[in-house]
Formats: C-alpha cells, sequence, structure tokens
C-alpha cells in the first residue's frame, strides 16, 4: 500500500500528471490535505473560508469524470488556495473586512475561471491584511495567521494566509495579490516561491482594488516549476481590463531547463544592500550570488540612489488610490450596513465606514483622502508620479544592460507577531525592496535562498517587462543547485 | 437686458442615445421602463472587483460631436475620478474627465451660432467630456422632503453621456434656449441622441447679474425651461438687488412643477472632487486617421441643411430655420416634397398646420407622422389645387387627423367635407369595405348582382358622397382582381 | 532640503479630512492615529529631496493595443443576484439613506 503521506507531499506539476493518468487518486489527496488542516490549522489559521470536505469531494467526482472523458486540464485535481481578495462566485469574499463580512459575490473573477476551466479546485479563501493593507496578516479582521516556522512570528502580508497554506501542504498551490510586495514578501518569510507578474499581464478583473495602478495576482507555490504551472493557466489578455497586455498563450514551463537559456547579466542595487538589513539576510544573499557566479553569470554592483525614494512614493500612490477605491463601500448595495431610514446619506456612510473598517484601513484612507485633496495633490500625487516616472526610466536603462536585478525580498527574518504593527513606519519598510517592482510595472519573483535559525530567508528577482520566462529559468537553476524547494515548516513536519 | 449686464454659461448633458450599451459595460442602453435593477452588471452596479471598459463607439461619438462644434481635439483621451458620496453613484466616484494635469477633456475651444435678433452669434464651446450617468434616486412619497428614505434604480448607471460647457457668452434666456435648441438639433441630424427620451437631455445654466455672484441652476430638463429658469432668475436676483440684498453664490434647482428655483442643500465643507487619472482605464491615443474616419461620417448639419432648403426648395430662411431646427420635422417636410413637389406650399403647410398642431396637442413628430403620412398631406394638396377641397378645409382636416388618428381621406367623407369623385380617396373607401365584408366579397365573386351589397357599404360609409359610376366601376375592377388572384393561386 | 509645510493642527486636519472621506474617527482611535500622522507625513515628503521640476509625471504606462469594447450587448445580472447582497429593500428598489 503506497504510503498515504507521499501524494500531498508531490508537486503540482507531478500530480496533475498522476491524475490524468489515474483521476482516482485525486479523492485521496483531497482527503489527506483536509486531515492535515485538521491537524495544523487551528494553530496556523491560513484560511477564513474553507469549503466543506463535501463539496470539494462532489468538484473531485466531476473532474474524475471529465478525465475519464479524455480532458486533459492543466490543473486537474489540484487544490488551490485563493487570497480572500479575488472574487469567487457564490463563496463569501471579505477581504478580511468586517465591511465585506458576508459578501457573496454573484460573479467569478477571470483569473478563477481560468483555473477552473483547467480542472483546479479552490480549497478555500485564505487571511490576509484587511483590504489588502499591511505586510504581516495581523490586520485581517478576523485573526492573524501564524508562520509555521515558527508560530510566534508573522508569515509576511498581504497574502500571508496563501501563503501559509502552501508552505504547510495545505493546498498544493495558491493565488495571492501583490501591491507593494503583498505576494513576495510572504513567500520569503514562509519559503515559498512568488511572483508579482508584469503589470497587465494576469486579469485584475475580479481582484478587489486596492492600489490600482500597482498591484497584480500573483501565483504563489512551493517551487517554482509549479509556480510556472499556474503562471501559464492566469496569465494573458482579458477584454474585461482594460490595463490587460495583449499577450498569450505562453507555457512558462518550458523555462524549466536546467541549463540557462543564455549567460545572465545580473546587476546588484548598492543602496539595497548598504544600510538597513539583517547581517542573516546579507549573509544568505552574498551565497545565493556566489551560487549564481558558479553558473557563469557575471554579477555586478550598481547605484540607483533615486531607489530610496521608491516606498514614500509608492506609499502616497497606493494610499491615494486606496481612498478612491475604498470610497464605494458605504452599506447599501452590498457589506456592512446601517439602517436608513430617517436619516441623511452622509450620517449612514460616516456610521458604515467607521464601523466597517479597520484602524489601518481607516489610517490609509484618511491620508489618502489627504494627498488628492485640493492644495495637496501637487505636492503629494504629482510629486510621487514623478518619482514614478523617475524609477520606470532608470530602470529601462539598467535592463539594457543587465538582464535581472537581484535585491533581498525583506531586510529582516520574520518579525514576531506585535514587533512591527504597533509603528506603521517599520511596518512600511518591510516593503523597502518590493514596492520598486509595483511602481515600474516590472516583473519580479522572491525564491528561498537560505533558512537560518530555522527562519526561511528569501532573494528577489526583478526583470525587464515580460521577462517572466527568464526570470523563472534563473529561480529554477537556483532552485537546483540550494535544493530549496517542496520544504516542510517545523510546524508540519509531524504530520506530513 | 443690457443695463444688467447678464452672463449665461450652460452645461449641457446629453445621453449618447445612439449606442446600444453603456459607457463602460455591455448592458443595454435602453433602460426606460424596464423593472428596477434589472439593467445592472457587476461595473456598473460598482461591485468590488468590477472594472470599466470602453465602448468604442462612444469615442466615435465624442469626436464627431467635437467636429461638429470646431472644437480642438486631444490627441490622447484620459478619464478622471471625480470623487463625491451620493446612493445614485455606485462606486462613490463618477468616472468622467477634467481639465488639469495629467487629464484632459476630449475636446476644447469649439463654437456653435445662433441666431439674435436676426443676426448671427458665435457661442463658444469651452470643453467636451465623455463621462458617466448615474443611477436614479426615487422618493417614496413622491416627495425629496417628506419621503423617510430613498428607493435607488441602478439601471440608468453608467449611461454614456456627453458633457457640452459653454462659455459664459449667452446674454438672455432666450439665447440661452435658442443654443439648447440649435445644439440638440445637431446631435439629432448626427443621430446620436434621440431628444424624445425622456431624461436624454438636461442642462445646468449658470448666471450672473451686473457681475455678481454666479448661481447654478440645475436640473432643466428641455430648452423652454431653461428660458423660463433663467427668466425667473433674472427677475429675483433683480428684485434682490434692488433691495440693496447682496446675491449670494449658491446652486439652486429648478422645480418644474411649481416653475421656480429652489436653494439647494447648503454644504457644511467645500466639494472636493480629488480628481485624478483614472488608473482602470489607460490613456488612449487619437490618431489623426480615426478623427479622418469619424470626420467622413458626419452627415449634413443643420446649417449645411439650412443652406440647402434655401437654394433646393427656394424657402426663406425663417422656414427654412424652424423646419431644420427639430430634425424630424425636416425629415418629414423633404418627404412630403419628393411625394408631390411644392415645396412652398408643402413648407407653410408644415409649418402653420402641422407644426402648430403638434404642439399644441403635445403630440411627439413621429406620432404626428403616423397619423398624418407624407402621401397623406400630398393627398390633401392635391385636393386643395383640385377645388375639390378649400384651404379652410384643409386647415380644419388637419388638426381633426392629428387628433383623433384616424386616415385624412376618412375625416374628409366622414366630415362630409367633399363628394368623392377622386379615384386614390374612393379607393381607400372600398378597400375598407372589403376588408370588412369577407362573405360578401366571396358572394359577389359568384354572384355579380351581390355586388349591389357592396355598394352599398360604400355609400354608407361615405355618408351618400360617393360617386355611384366610379364606384360600381372600381368595385367591379377590384373584384376581378381579386378573382384573378384566386385562380393563379388555385 | 526644503520641506513643505504640515499641516499645523493636526486635529483639525483630521476633522477635514473625515469629513471628504466619510469616516468617523472615535475617540479612542483618535490618539493612535494622530500619534503616527506627523511621522507618516514626514515620511512622506522625504521625495521633496529630490528635485522633480523638470520631471513628467507617469500615471500608467500607456498600452500600446488600446483596450475597446464593440458596442454589443451583452448578458447583465438577474435582480435575485443585484439583491442578494442587499439588505434593505423595497420592490426591487435598493434602499438608500435620505439626500434632504
Amino acid at each position: 500500500m503506497v504510503s498515504l503521506k507521499k501524494l500531498l507531499r508531490k508537486s503540482a506539476l507531478e500530480l496533475v500528471k498522476l491524475f490524468h493518468s489515474d483521476p482516482n487518486l485525486i479523492d485521496e489527496y483531497v482527503i489527506e490535505t483536509y486531515e492535515l488542516i485538521d491537524k495544523v490549522e487551528d494553530l496556523i489559521k491560513s484560511y477564513i473560508t474553507l469549503r466543506p470536505l463535501d463539496d470539494v469531494v462532489a468538484d473531485c467526482k466531476r473532474i474524475r469524470e471529465k478525465i475519464k472523458n479524455g480532458f486533459k486540464g492543466r490543473l486537474a485535481g489540484l487544490l488551490i488556495a485563493v487570497k480572500d481578495v479575488i472574487i469567487t462566485k457564490n463563496l463569501r469574499t471579505t477581504c478580511a473586512s468586517k465591511m465585506l463580512i458576508d459578501f457573496i459575490p454573484p460573479y467569478n473573477a477571470t483569473v478563477i475561471e481560468r483555473v477552473v476551466r483547467e480542472g483546479g479546485i479552490i480549497i478555500g479563501k485564505t487571511n490576509m491584511d484587511e483590504f489588502a493593507m499591511g505586510s504581516t496578516t495581523e490586520n485581517s479582521y478576523f485573526f492573524p495567521t501564524r508562520n509555521p516556522w515558527d508560530l510566534s512570528r508573522v508569515p509576511g502580508g498581504s497574502s500571508g494566509g496563501s501563503a501559509t497554506a502552501i508552505s504547510a501542504y495545505e493546498a498544493s498551490i495558491a493565488l495571492g495579490s501583490d501591491t507593494g510586495g503583498s505576494v513576495r514578501l510572504p513567500a520569503a518569510y514562509t519559503g515559498t516561491v512568488g511572483l508579482k507578474p508584469t503589470y497587465g499581464l494576469v486579469s485584475r478583473y475580479g481582484l478587489i482594488s486596492y492600489g490600482t495602478s500597482l498591484e497584480q495576482i500573483g501565483p504563489m507555490a512551493r517551487n517554482v516549476g509549479d509556480l510556472a504551472l499556474l503562471l501559464s493557466v492566469i496569465s494573458g489578455y482579458d477584454p474585461r481590463d482594460s490595463t490587460s497586455l495583449y499577450v498569450s498563450g505562453v507555457d512558462y514551463t518550458e523555462f524549466l531547463k536546467p541549463t540557462p537559456i543564455k549567460k545572465y547579466k545580473i546587476a546588484i542595487i548598492r543602496e539595497c544592500v548598504d544600510e538597513g538589513v539583517d547581517k542573516a539576510v546579507l549573509t544568505s544573499l552574498n551565497r545565493s550570488i556566489y551560487r549564481l557566479e558558479s553558473e557563469g553569470f557575471e554579477v555586478s554592483e550598481i547605484s540607483v540612489p533615486v531607489i530610496r525614494y521608491a516606498l514614500p512614493a509608492y506609499y502616497i500612490i497606493a494610499m491615494a488610490e486606496a481612498s478612491s477605491n475604498l470610497a464605494r463601500y458605504d452599506g447599501v448595495r452590498y457589506g456592512y450596513h446601517v439602517e436608513v431610514e430617517n436619516k441623511l446619506w452622509d450620517e449612514v456612510y460616516s456610521e458604515v465606514r467607521s464601523s466597517g473598517f479597520g484602524i489601518e484601513v481607516k489610517r490609509r484612507i484618511l491620508l489618502g483622502t489627504f494627498v488628492l485633496s485640493a492644495g495637496y495633490y501637487d505636492q503629494y500625487y504629482l510629486k510621487a508620479s514623478k518619482v514614478r516616472k523617475l524609477l520606470h526610466d532608470e530602470f529601462l536603462k539598467i535592463f539594457s544592460n543587465y538582464d535581472v536585478v537581484l535585491t533581498p525580498t525583506a531586510p529582516t527574518l520574520p518579525p514576531k507577531i506585535g514587533e512591527v504593527i504597533t509603528d506603521p513606519i517599520k511596518l512600511y519598510l518591510s516593503d523597502t525592496y518590493t514596492t520598486t517592482a509595483n511602481l515600474t510595472g516590472l516583473p519580479a519573483i522572491s525564491i528561498p535562498a537560505d533558512v537560518v535559525d530555522g527562519l526561511p530567508v528569501g532573494i528577489q528577482l526583478i526583470g525587464p517587462k515580460l521577462g517572466e520566462g527568464e526570470l523563472i529559468n534563473i529561480a529554477y537553476l537556483h532552485e537546483l543547485k540550494t535544493g530549496l524547494k517542496d520544504l516542510v515548516p517545523t510546524v508540519v513536519r509531524p504530520y506530513v | 437686458m443690457s443695463e444688467l449686464n447678464v452672463k449665461i454659461g450652460l452645461e449641457v448633458h446629453v445621453q449618447i442615445t445612439s449606442l446600444k450599451t453603456k459607457l463602460f459595460c455591455s448592458c443595454p442602453s435602453d433602460y426606460r421602463g424596464k423593472p428596477p435593477n434589472t439593467n445592472v452588471c457587476p461595473t456598473c452596479l460598482g461591485l468590488p472587483g468590477s472594472l470599466p471598459v470602453l465602448n468604442v463607439e462612444a469615442v466615435k461619438a465624442g469626436l464627431m460631436v467635437a467636429l461638429a462644434l470646431k472644437c480642438t481635439i486631444s490627441d490622447v483621451l484620459v478619464f478622471s475620478r471625480k470623487h463625491y458620496f451620493y446612493p445614485d453613484l455606485p462606486k462613490n466616484y463618477q468616472i468622467s474627465q477634467y481639465d488639469g494635469v495629467g487629464s484632459v477633456a476630449i475636446a476644447r475651444n469649439g463654437f456653435l451660432t445662433i441666431n439674435s435678433d436676426g443676426r448671427v452669434k458665435v457661442v463658444r464651446i469651452r470643453r467636451i467630456n465623455i463621462e458617466e450617468d448615474p443611477g436614479k434616486l426615487i422618493y417614496p412619497t413622491g416627495s425629496l422632503l417628506t419621503s423617510k428614505y430613498t428607493l435607488i434604480d441602478y439601471n440608468r448607471s453608467g449611461i454614456a453621456l456627453l458633457e457640452i460647457v459653454s462659455e459664459p457668452d449667452l446674454t438672455s434666456p432666450k439665447e440661452a434656449r435658442q443654443f439648447v435648441d440649435k445644439l440638440r438639433s445637431i446631435l439629432e441630424h448626427m443621430g446620436l441622441v434621440n431628444p424624445d427620451l425622456e431624461g436624454s437631455l438636461r442642462v445646468d445654466a449658470n448666471i450672473s447679474l451686473a457681475g455678481g455672484s454666479r448661481v447654478e441652476v440645475k436640473n432643466i430638463s428641455s430648452s423652454k425651461d431653461v428660458e423660463r429658469a433663467l427668466t425667473y432668475e433674472i427677475i429675483r436676483q433683480s428684485k434682490a438687488l434692488e433691495h440693496g440684498e447682496r446675491v449670494k453664490r449658491e446652486t439652486r434647482h429648478w422645480d418644474d412643477v411649481k416653475k421656480v428655483t429652489v436653494p439647494a442643500r447648503v454644504k457644511e465643507v467645500e466639494e472636493d472632487y480629488r480628481y485624478f487619472p483614472d488608473p482602470d482605464l489607460p490613456p488612449i491615443k487619437l490618431p489623426a486617421n480615426l478623427i479622418d474616419e469619424v470626420r467622413s461620417k458626419i452627415p449634413e448639419l443643420p446649417d449645411q441643411r439650412v443652406e440647402r432648403f434655401l437654394k433646393m426648395y427656394g424657402l426663406s430662411e425663417y422656414l427654412a430655420n424652424v423646419l431644420v431646427a427639430e430634425k424630424a420635422l425636416a425629415d418629414y417636410y423633404e418627404e412630403c416634397v419628393k411625394v408631390c413637389g411644392e415645396p412652398e406650399t408643402i413648407g407653410n403647410i408644415v409649418i402653420n398646420d402641422f407644426k402648430r398642431w403638434v404642439e399644441e396637442l403635445d403630440l411627439s413628430i413621429h406620432d404626428a407622422v403616423m397619423r398624418l403620412p407624407p402621401s397623406d398631406l400630398c393627398q390633401l394638396v392635391q385636393l386643395l389645387n383640385k377645388n375639390v377641397i378649400n384651404i379652410k378645409i384643409l386647415k380644419e382636416v388637419i388638426p381633426k387627423v392629428l387628433k383623433s388618428g384616424k386616415a385624412a381621406a376618412t375625416i374628409i367623407y366622414e366630415e362630409g367635407y367633399a363628394d368623392i369623385s377622386d379615384e386614390n380617396l374612393l379607393m381607400r373607401i372600398i378597400d375598407e369595405v372589403i376588408r370588412e365584408n369577407p362573405k360578401a366579397v366571396k358572394d359577389a365573386l359568384t354572384n355579380p348582382k351581390a355586388i349591389n351589397y357592396l355598394v352599398g357599404q360604400v355609400m354608407r360609409k361615405s355618408r351618400g358622397r360617393a360617386n355611384p359610376d366610379l364606384t360600381n366601376r372600381l368595385l367591379a375592377k377590384k373584384l376581378s382582381e381579386i378573382a384573378k388572384a384566386q385562380d393563379s393561386v388555385a | 532640503m526644503w520641506y513643505l509645510s504640515m499641516p499645523d493642527d493636526l486635529e483639525v486636519w483630521l476633522e477635514r479630512v473625515s469629513r471628504l472621506a466619510l469616516i468617523k474617527i472615535r475617540e479612542d482611535e483618535k490618539e493612535l492615529i494622530l500619534r503616527d500622522m506627523r511621522k507618516i507625513i514626514e515620511f512622506f515628503n522625504s521625495i521633496n529631496a529630490l528635485d522633480l521640476s523638470d520631471v513628467e509625471p507617469l500615471f500608467m504606462v500607456l498600452n500600446e493595443r488600446p483596450v475597446l469594447r464593440d458596442d454589443v450587448v451583452g448578458s447583465c445580472l438577474s435582480v435575485d443576484e443585484v439583491l442578494t447582497n442587499v439588505k434593505e429593500s423595497e420592490n426591487y428598489y435598493i434602499k438608500g439613506p435620505r439626500t434632504a
């Protein structure tokens, strides 16, 4: 008898192949997963909404039948965790906020349609910072999510629940969203892989907006190959999204080659390593540099002084867009409601928005309103947009001389719960290295570089526009060298 | 008027009713009459995660209007978000356009001309914006003030609007009305707006007297009301000034039931719309070839049509202008002239009789044309020319036709206006009789004598006015036609 | 280094912004919010160290191929779907607060 534990340990790529030839294995895999969830979920709290086993088993049955009739969906039978910022039809979508505590969407996000069409099974909606505003998943209305490597630490955010779900084998692959690092940071803190695609590569239709011009839905997985698989399914032109790029049909698994496609020229940004970085992180970065050099790649140091301004510019723009995107929450058409009779609209709306939003969300909306307001628009929003232009042009120059930029993903090891949440600036600094990619719209991936004192450390690779293939290629090679894939965190170890 | 130094500027919002879908989503644009909230989708309802996608025909419509109004067209089309909270606005911001850094109206600096006191007056257009319509608010008690809550219908939310803003070049309520009429006529001639549709045209007027504060009057839905509202304002403001009061800067609403302007709710905080470019809608280049394509499709515009009427039909300027002011009327006129010529006569009848009664009876031109189609009007003119009826009778027949919905021929013979020896007229009656008496027709086909019954029916219908010999002859002819047709079928 | 002016009275500032954003800050939250505001605004102000006078703002990257929609009717939500999340409705209308 094959050890039951073995199935959920397999990579998504392997599982799909297996399920195509023997679809009866899907049920075993699902039951394994739910049994594991039973054991670890109360400790980690990845999920806001976990679908009942019966519902998922019904999905399995449907897919099994389809496979028997020749269906070869690229995600057939896989359990997928979806960040609760992505709209799922008839499945509660809360954004981890009291404001949407009982919101049942009547439609599906494009990425969900694509995932389901390929046979993927949504297992549940994962925890996050409220409305994607945060870097630790402590800002959730419901509860904080804990890092499976050390339950006293945060898993990063805002896609914390998606990262922990895959890190703890509660799902095979996951979808997150990345506005300023929200896919990459939790990936780094949980020893998983997370990608923020080129802006416009993945449809935002059905992504509940926070920082519209900055964010993308990103694939998350335990290894580069699985990430490439998921990216291939969700990416491509969507006529329902005006910011969608006219690109389609790329199979990113083709970049999973054990030999490099070219002799990559890699740049390290001096300003990202000279101060404010933990020693452990710096050491891990240096080890990765060494690995890449031994592949025959050229690693050089460059200076990009303007990058110091990426973080404040990012927050000005993100908060401005947030204040606009969250204006719609007034309880009238959906969400947290206050009785309307005999009250004026501004009274009702104030009550709804004061009770429905958490404090960090309120803070960002107020600041965002401020930076767009008359008399301040020029000084803040306009100026930040100019910084954005400088960064954009700077990176165009960089990529005419280099293939990829390498930085740490985060300046520190995963912080303890409660450590950064009380000081907003400290919280914002977690995004120091990640916001540049959002401001410039460039693709960026976080991959495991090391495990230090039982805690994962990630490094970030930033590529040119639509350079996902090259990023995946380098990431894959790095993964082959380090063997850091399909890691098993401390909390989960006894059960897999 | 001139001592008062009246300055009027208008903001006209028109729905682009020629579009089949809304501005940013593919919900149908014909929302009128549908049960509430049955014409919406995630985008126009503002559901979380929804996104706008621009209707390409709306862009072309905007460009066409910009060209017709001789505006400078932007290189790039950029939308902005205009933020304010209100129950009819699902996202609590409106996707619109704004003149400011990073955003620009689709067109600026154009003009149109009106005939003011016999002179041609140029009224400058400041800008044209494309924007979305909000939903509709209903008050359960019927009144804004006594309802304890509002009822919201989002069917209209997201409909495409063009906002056309004039410079304050207008100097009287009459000019303001003329501006709206001219603009409406231009839009009608381009086929972009059907002004008969309720709510398709709304005007906000800004007026100041003697260099004083500007008062905005909102919610005016017809050009006549524009004139009324501004006339009221001038009286109200002059009275205040006479009493030594300062006219304060404010927003007022036009109450079209009471025919007065009333103050709108005073806001404590100055409205700050916090415009910024909408990040869901990347800027769109407006290339020259697109503009040329649109330009080539512009149909005949009112000014050109007036010119042509003068040349082709020898009409007076006055007549030509009145006809062209409403496209449907001008179309009707030309159809009539096509059928029977006589442009001058028809012109006079269409304006002095047809149009006059259409207005008095509050009909739409569309319905009026159904009741008195060009062929029928021409028939009347022919009868006039043959002296079968005189002009007095014609002037009586027309309102009766429009009022009753009965055909002109029917009115003529029912009211006993003429002996019916006109073949066409008689054939109409005969056709009716044949239709109404199928059994008798069947009899008459086999028994020639049975034709007398049918003749009798024709006589009865025409109250004895039908010419008997002609009737017999025509009936016989018709019956033989019917017989032939039946044979060929068998 | 030229830093632009900070709103002098943060409490007044908070009042005004709260009204624009229609978010009431409760008394027990006020201190927390105000304490960090000054720091955050100073953090924003750091971009003033850059000379941006000759720089054009970048709001979005222009899409080479604009996404436009043909004027073709698509499907709507059913009224039940619309009202699923509506807490107060009447005869298919959505109930809203007073406007006057």
